[in-house]
Order: C-alpha cells, then sequence, then structure tokens
C-alpha cells in the first residue's frame, strides 16, 4: 500500500505525464516517413556503356524479337515487343530521333500475318479460335532512318547477311505466284526491295551498323530448326544439300556446319561493324516444348478413338480393328520423312502440330481412315485368308499426313540440331568474352525452367486440388498465358517474361540495376471483338 | 420504464442500422467497444465495471456496478489507411494509396444490477471483428485484391454473478452473430479482365465467459474468454465486366467465368484478454493488460465455387494458404480523476503481428502495430455520462519479400479513430 505522500505524488504527476508520453509519441510517430529498405531498380547501367553515354540500342532477330504473336504482328501488340519493353526499361524514348528508339508501327488493328483470336469458349470451357488475315502498311514507313527493332519474322540465320549473289534472299521480297519464300516482313521492315534499293541498307546488319549502337541484342536461330519441326518435318531449311531444289533431298534442319560459319561470320560482321556495341546474344530454345507441339495430342487421339466408337460402324468392322490395333488409334500408319521407308505406326511418343488438331485436319483424316477400313472390311469378308494384308495395304495406302506428326525420330533430330546451334553460337560469344564485347542470353535454359515451374507472376493459382499456389505464366495452351495463339510465340505478357530475362543478364553481366517489366501492366490475351 | 425501452429500441436500430463496419486491429479483430476502454487503450479487462462496456471487455465486472439499469450508446468512426510499395519484385516502386473508406462502429450495452444483490445481467451489441480494405480496380495489386469486407454483428447476453463478498466475480453468456462477407478481386489471365465479386452471410452461436478478482482494495485482476466464431458465409460468385457487377461479361468470357452459388468461412479467432488493475488512489488508476488472440484459426481461407472460374462445369473449394499464428497484445492504460465530473484518460499498446510477412497481401495489410491513446469522461448529470477518445494506430513499416503471392513489396498502414459513448444510469 502506498503511503498518502505517494498516493499524493501520483494524483499529480502520472496522470500528466502519461497525457504527455501520449501526446510526444503521437507526434513522433505522425512524423515518420515511410523509408524504403530495398533500393529501387536505379536504372543504373554499370560497364554497360561508357558513363554520360545514352543508350543506342538496336535488335537483330526473327519473329521473336518483332513482336509476333497469335500468327501475326499487330499495331496494338507490338508494343509489347521485348525490345521495345527493354527500350522502356532502358529510359531510351520512343521515337523518330537518331537517338531514340523506333520500330514498325501499325495501325491499331491492323497487322501483317494472320491474327488468331479466341472467338469465344465453348460449354467446355475451349477455346474456339478464328484467324484473320491483315496486310496494313506500316504507319511509319517512311521514317527516314533504319528501325531499332530490325527483327524480321521468318527470318532464317543466312537472311541476316546474306552474299550479294544470294538466291534466296531476293525472292523474300517478291511477292509472285509460286514463290515460297515471298515474306511481306521482310520489305515492310527494311523497307526496301532489291528492284527499287534499300535506301537504309540491303539487309538487317547493315541497317544496324547505321544506326551506330552500343547495346545490340542478337537472337536468330530458331527458323533453322522451326521450319523443320513446325511442318513436321515436310519442309526443311537445309538448302545448301540441294533442298527445294533438288527433289531427292530429305527436308532437314539448316546443316549445322553451314549454321555454325553463318554465325560466325555474322557475329563476326557485326562486331566489325559495330565496335562500340556490346551484344547480348539469344541462342535457340526447345521449339519442342512449345504448345504448337504438346496441345494437340490429347484431342487427336480422343478424335480418332471417337472415329472408331460410331456407333454406325458394323461391329464386324470395330471387332477387325480392335484385333490389328489393339492400341488404336496407336499403331495406325503415318508417314515420317525420318523413317526408314517414309512410313512407320504412330507411337505415344508422336507429337501432332497445332493446326492438325484445331484446324480439324486429324478430323477428316479420321473419317477418311474409318471410311476406308470399312471398304477393307468388305474385301476382308469376301477374301478372310487375305485380312492381314488388306487391312495392312489399307493402312499404308491411309497413312496419316506426314505434316500431322512430328514423330519421334524427327523429335530427335529438332534437338540434335537444336544442340548443335547452340554450341556453335556459345563457341561465336565465347570468341568475344573478352571485356563481355558479346554475352551469351540462355533463352534455351530459360525456356526449360519456364516449361518446368512456369514463370513468376503474381496473384494466386490453384491446383488440381485446389490449393492455392503462387501464380505462375504457363506453357499451356491458351490458359497458361506465357504463349499467343499461334502455341509458337510468346503472349504479350510473355515477351515480358523474355524482356525480363534479357534485363537481368544486363544487370549480371554489366553490373547494371535495370528494373523489371512489371507483368501486370501487360494486357493478356486479347479475346472476341478488338473493341474488348 | 418507457423511456428505456425507447433507449433500448434506439440503441438496437443505431447497431443494426449503422451497417457496422471496421479495418484495424490485429488481423480483422476490432476492440473498439468503447470510448472509455479505447482511451486506456483497451486496457480494461480487469473486470472493474467502470461503465456498460464492461459486457464486452469483461462482463464479469458488471456484479461491481451501481444497482439499477445502465444504458450505453456508442460510435466510433474509424478511418485505416495504407499505402503499398512495389511489388519490388519487378522492381517496380510506386506506391499506391489505399482508397480512403471510414467505419462507423456502433457499440450498444444494457446491464442490469440486481439491487441488494450478486446477481447482475447484460447485454451487449457490438462488432468484434471485421475488415474492409479497398484499393483502386485498376491498381497493380488487382488481381490479389479490390474490395474486402467483412463485418460481423454479435449480440451478446450475460449473466454474472459475485462470491466472497464481491472478491470474486464470474460471468458467462452467449454470443449470436451475423455475418457478411465480401470479395472482390480480377481475373487478370485475358485483356479483358473480369471482376469477381464474392459475397456470402452466415450466423453462429458461441459463447463467452470471464472472471475478475479482487484479492487486495484497489488491486483487480481479470480475465475474459470469448470463443472461437466459426462463421460460414453462403452466397454467390458473380463475374462482371464492372466493379459492382452489373454488367454482364461478353459471350467470349462467360462461359469461362461463370456465376454461381459459393461461399467461403472463417473462424473467427477466440480473444483471451488479462488484466491487472491498481488504483493508486481516488483520483488515480492505472490497468495493465495483455490480450491473446488465436489466430491460428486462420489457417486457410477456403472459398467456395459451385462453379469454378475457369472450369464452370466443375464445382470446387479454392484453398489460400494464410497460416496465421496466435499472438498476444500488451495494453497500458491509465485514468487520472480530475474532478467530480471529468476524468482523463491514456494509454498504449502493442499488437503483435499475426501472420509472416510473406503471407502478407493487399486483401488485409498487417503489421506490428503500436497504438496511444487519450480520451476524457464527462459527467454531464447525476444519470448522463459522455466519453470521447482519440486512438491513432502506427503500423510498423512491413517489407514483403518472397511472397507466397509473388507480390513483394512494403506496406506502411495507420488508423485513426475517434469514439463516443453516451452512458445513461436509471
Amino acid at each position: 500500500m502506498k503511503s498518502q505522500q505517494q498516493s499524493h505524488t501520483f494524483k499529480q504527476i502520472p496522470a500528466r505525464l502519461l497525457v504527455l508520453v501520449a501526446a510526444a509519441t503521437l507526434f513522433a510517430l505522425q512524423a515518420c516517413t515511410p523509408s524504403l529498405t530495398p533500393q529501387p531498380g536505379t536504372g543504373a547501367l554499370g560497364s554497360l556503356v561508357p558513363a554520360g553515354t545514352p543508350v543506342r540500342y538496336v535488335a537483330l532477330g526473327n519473329s521473336l524479337t518483332a513482336g509476333f504473336q497469335s500468327g501475326a504482328v499487330v499495331g496494338s501488340e507490338v508494343q509489347y515487343a521485348y525490345p521495345v519493353l527493354l527500350a522502356q526499361q532502358l529510359n531510351i524514348p520512343i521515337g523518330d530521333a537518331p537517338e531514340q528508339f523506333q520500330y514498325m508501327r501499325l495501325p491499331n488493328d491492323g497487322g501483317i500475318g494472320t491474327r488468331n483470336r479466341i472467338a469465344s469458349f465453348n460449354a467446355q470451357g475451349l477455346p474456339q479460335i478464328t484467324g484473320a488475315p491483315l496486310s496494313n502498311q506500316p504507319t511509319n514507313l517512311m521514317l527516314a532512318r533504319p528501325y531499332n527493332n530490325l527483327g524480321i519474322p521468318g527470318a532464317l540465320l543466312r537472311d541476316m547477311m546474306p552474299p550479294a549473289n544470294d538466291p534466296l534472299y531476293p525472292r523474300r521480297f517478291a511477292q509472285v505466284a509460286n514463290n515460297p519464300f515471298f515474306n511481306p516482313f521482310f520489305g515492310a521492315i527494311l523497307r526496301g526491295n532489291p528492284q527499287q534499293g534499300f535506301p537504309f541498307g540491303a539487309n538487317c546488319v547493315e541497317q544496324a551498323a547505321r544506326l551506330q549502337p552500343n547495346l545490340v541484342t542478337l537472337w536468330i536461330g530458331n527458323n533453322d530448326v522451326l521450319g523443320y519441326a513446325s511442318s513436321g518435318g515436310t519442309s526443311g531449311t537445309n538448302f545448301a544439300s540441294g533442298f527445294g531444289t533438288n527433289p531427292m533431298v530429305a527436308p532437314a534442319p539448316t546443316e549445322v556446319p553451314v549454321f555454325t560459319a553463318q554465325f560466325n561470320a555474322l557475329l563476326d560482321s557485326c562486331v566489325r561493324r559495330m565496335p562500340n556495341a556490346k551484344f547480348v546474344v539469344g541462342n535457340v530454345p526447345d521449339v519442342l516444348s512449345a504448345p504448337y507441339f504438346t496441345t494437340a495430342g490429347a484431342q487427336v487421339r480422343a478424335g480418332l478413338r471417337d472415329a472408331l466408337n460410331n456407333p454406325m460402324l458394323p461391329a464386324a468392322l470395330v471387332t477387325l480393328i480392335r484385333q490389328a490395333l489393339p492400341m488404336f488409334p496407336t499403331g495406325i500408319l503415318v508417314r515420317s520423312s525420318a523413317a526408314p521407308g517414309g512410313i512407320k505406326p504412330l507411337s505415344d511418343a508422336d507429337l501432332f502440330t497445332l493446326p492438325a488438331g484445331l484446324g480439324g485436319g486429324v478430323t477428316q483424316y479420321a473419317t477418311r481412315l474409318i471410311g476406308a477400313i470399312g471398304v477393307a472390311a468388305a474385301r476382308i469378308q469376301m477374301n478372310p485368308a487375305m485380312a492381314q494384308q488388306i487391312l495392312q495395304q489399307t493402312l499404308v495406302e491411309n497413312a496419316m499426313p506426314n505434316d500431322f506428326v512430328l514423330d519421334e525420330a524427327e523429335q530427335a533430330v529438332c534437338r540434335t540440331a537444336t544442340n548443335a546451334f547452340n554450341a556453335a553460337i556459345a563457341a561465336a560469344v565465347g570468341r568475344y568474352s573478352a571485356n563481355k564485347q558479346a554475352v551469351l542470353f540462355d533463352a534455351f535454359a530459360v525456356v526449360n525452367q519456364v516449361r518446368q515451374t512456369g514463370y513468376p507472376f503474381q496473384g494466386q493459382t490453384t491446383t488440381p486440388t485446389g490449393a492455392v499456389v503462387g501464380n505462375t505464366l504457363r506453357f499451356d495452351f491458351v490458359s497458361g498465358g506465357f504463349f499467343s495463339l499461334d502455341g509458337i510465340h510468346p503472349s504479350s505478357r510473355g515477351y515480358g517474361a523474355v524482356a525480363n530475362e534479357i534485363i537481368k543478364v544486363l544487370n549480371r553481366e554489366y553490373g547494371a540495376n535495370i528494373p523489371l517489366v512489371n507483368l501486370i501492366d501487360i494486357p493478356g490475351l486479347p479475346i472476341g471483338q478488338p473493341t474488348l | 420504464m418507457k423511456r428505456v425501452m425507447v433507449l433500448v429500441v434506439l440503441a438496437a436500430l443505431a447497431v443494426l442500422g449503422t451497417t457496422p463496419q471496421a479495418a484495424r486491429a490485429g488481423g480483422f479483430q476490432l476492440n473498439e467497444q468503447g470510448a472509455r476502454a479505447m482511451a486506456l487503450a483497451f486496457a480494461a479487462a480487469s473486470g472493474d465495471g467502470a461503465d456498460a462496456s464492461t459486457v464486452f471487455y469483461n462482463p464479469a465486472g458488471m456484479t461491481q456496478m451501481k444497482d439499477g439499469l445502465h444504458l450505453m450508446l456508442g460510435l466510433t468512426p474509424l478511418l485505416p489507411q495504407a499505402t503499398f510499395t512495389g511489388p519490388t519484385n519487378q522492381n517496380r516502386f510506386a506506391t499506391t494509396n489505399m482508397e480512403l473508406w471510414a467505419f462507423p462502429l456502433p457499440h450498444a450495452y444494457a446491464v442490469y444490477k440486481v439491487p441488494q444483490s450478486d446477481l447482475a445481467f447484460g447485454l451487449g451489441v457490438f462488432v468484434p471483428f471485421g475488415a474492409g480494405t479497398l484499393w483502386n480496380e485498376n491498381w497493380t495489386g488487382r488481381n490479389l485484391s479490390i474490395r474486402t469486407y467483412l463485418q460481423t454483428i454479435t449480440i451478446n447476453p450475460n449473466v454474472a454473478y459475485a462470491l466472497f463478498d464481491k472478491k470474486l466475480s464470474v460471468a458467462a453468456g452467449l454470443t449470436y452473430s451475423i455475418g457478411h462477407a465480401e470479395l472482390r478481386q480480377r481475373v487478370p489471365n485475358f485483356g479483358t479482365e473480369p471482376f469477381l465479386n464474392l459475397r456470402g452471410d452466415g450466423t453462429n452461436i458461441s459463447w463467452n465467459a470471464a472472471v475478475s478478482v479482487e484479492p487486495v482494495k484497489g488491486l483487480r485482476i481479470g480475465a475474459s474468454y470469448r470463443h472461437n466464431i466459426n462463421m460460414r458465409y453462403d452466397g454467390n460468385a458473380k463475374f462482371t465486366l464492372d466493379a459492382e457487377g452489373n454488367t454482364p461479361l461478353p459471350a467470349g468470357l462467360n462461359n469461362l467465368f461463370a456465376d454461381g452459388p459459393g461461399g467461403t468461412g472463417l473462424n473467427l479467432p477466440f480473444d483471451l484478454r488479462t488484466g491487472i488493475s491498481y488504483r493508486f488512489s481516488d483520483q488515480f488508476m492505472m490497468e495493465l493488460g495483455i490480450d491473446y488472440v488465436g489466430w491460428s484459426s486462420y489457417d486457410t481461407l477456403r472459398i467456395r465455387f459451385d462453379r469454378l472460374p475457369g472450369a464452370p462445369s466443375r464445382s470446387g473449394e479454392v484453398i489460400n494458404p494464410r497460416n496465421y499464428y496466435n499472438t498476444p497484445t500488451f495494453r497500458i492504460g491509465g485514468e487520472y480523476t480530475a474532478s467530480e465530473t471529468l476524468q482523463l484518460r491514456a494509454g498504449a499498446f502493442y499488437d503483435v503481428v499475426p501472420v509472416e510477412a510473406r503471407y502478407t497481401q493487399p486483401i488485409l495489410p498487417d503489421a506490428n502495430r503500436l497504438a496511444v491513446t487519450a480520451g476524457a469522461g464527462f459527467k454531464l448529470s447525476d444519470n448522463l455520462t459522455l466519453d470521447v477518445s482519440y486512438m491513432f494506430v502506427y503500423g510498423l513499416q512491413r517489407e514483403v519479400k518472397g511472397s507466397t503471392f509473388g507480390f513483394d513489396g512494403i506496406y506502411n498502414s495507420w488508423a485513426n479513430a475517434l469514439a463516443f459513448s453516451f452512458s445513461y444510469r436509471l
């Protein structure tokens, strides 16, 4: 118990003290301003460019560099090409002045290519995709200097710096009948043609050199394997061996020695012509991990099984097929340029191309196959001893078209080529590792990583069990978000991820501190009408 | 008695009618149930029965009140504020302010101390849990949270009994709680980002108990326990083009995101308040308190959809990890009786954040909180008292790294509250 005197003291002091302390604390707290512990991306460029020098950036490459997606380069999406995003993160103004960054502009809903769109989702939640051809002119065709983004969709390695007597390169510009090499992007982006001349340079490397860049991204070589892969092995880029001119030459990816020599020559020439530039050189990702090859399989196999389950089919026929092909459709024959004799049984490891599945080609094929088997069944009834031969002959005659399938052997061809190309690219970059004049952007490793774990994206996503985990952009067609609707090229957000991975290379290799792109600031896949 | 009836009806109407809401305590707990208690930083659990809000803070204190009927009616306007800077994992350091949204939290109590007995009855109507956060619909975290609104109105009858010449009091009560929950966010997968509006309602019956002892004259120790309120909110999920839920999705999207019944559940945590108060003199008393809140009940947030977003042919649950844990709050408050008609009060508390940084979301930007409070009680007449108080809550800056939701950043939060309580004794 306190004495009376102590009580008195308490009566006088503590209450005032409390009020004072409270008031003081209040003011102290109010005065606190938030401070940031982590430092913002300062935009510091490290050793990327000499101090005080603005970045002059040029991008060389193919469709991946051009911002091609969903089958086209479109005005409203070309701004999300990774070179444009990278320029923004580098604080390079977008504009026409020589030191600014400029790229091919197109009317907002115009473009070049066949643009895929999600028309709607059906009752099962599956996307219904429609394509519309677009062939607009660039709105800044008259820019009096080269574009900084010189990525040309469809460009092969050989198109970067073709020799004067190159037989193929002029055909890129010639919109005439029976010219499969015509490609509208060459004329639109380089803004010239062999007949009327090239005001800014005859190829993209010449044009790049004219801009006197101090930073160049060079990402080329994908089409030297993709041409073969996306055609299901029915087309190739092995022109040096005579493909395209000699009908006896089977299609294949670009020959490794040719690729190696061309890549070395390209990088040598680039370094010579742009001596002040740092080069970030991308390699070739595993094309087979793209939804173009991984999406249609389940659908196609189910479609074939459904065709066999048609109740209109005679029971005897179904029994016959089930006896001959217990694993149907596995075991039906498929044409393959890589198989001995050009034909092989369909295996579970074979990949179907996206157009084969979504384009309805396989559905038509299944109808034809089942019809032919029906005819065979009638013949077998008349001649039962020949049953096996008749069925085999029918399957051969109705083998699945080559372009539907990238079979195991063809996949191996793609992997071998990709690995060899990447070894050549790494070796070429290695020759310029002094002062980090050239550094590698290991797109192959990045894509493998993203395929396995997804690319981090804010928010939450549910697992099949309902548990919520961190959100990611994944490779799944449409729902995954990383790829666009053509299944080969990234979406706008996917390109944002590419830009961020290149920024990480710059930050790591040159001690820069360039801020990353905030992926949610980039729109998701467009749906429905353009106005949406 | 007629006047009493009018007051009770008015009180009930006020509580039920003000769409009571809430925001800032640890998690989504609200301690703002009386102006005097707020002035003491809610160090009011010893059970001294200073006013009728003892029904909330420690109903055993009802036995210490004067004989007869005590009524209290009050309001606590609360303005929580927060900012988010980030997402820093994307090297973005822009700061977004949470939209201003104030919540008038009502409270009403009636205590009847049976004359010349050790028995007291009490009824409280208050808002023990609630939360409200509102972010711009286009802000960088829109797929995590735009609008979150949680309200819980609890009606709580109690009975208290004193033993051993009022040295020991015990109380017990039932709670009937009416809950409402709303959640709004956007689905960012496509160029058109639909709004998801989820809302549900539920009720629950639970209980509370309290004890208060006065081992030595002037020294009082109390504890008050409120059991979990396990709320199941049933309602619906709606996907629209506009935030308010009026514009249906275009044909392209309505097969992917379909409206349907849905809901969620929250096990609102138990709450053990303890307090020790000492009356140093007739003029000055002080109370220390420690509360312990069972936040571990908020380990997951399960949202039920009869038609799952993205796969509307299936039903299912979306199970969000929250992983809250039980935490204490430390309180100190003092009251100085300046005159017959005036009491001055002040206090402070420190509330330990109940969730790891990596689980922190803009839906509820939790933080360690330090608060200072001040207030006064005015005896307006023999029967009528007005208590007013002010509270400033400062949320210590919270930096999130390695966010489970890929949303690293820096949260700053603070809140201002005013409280008014009218007490009337018949």
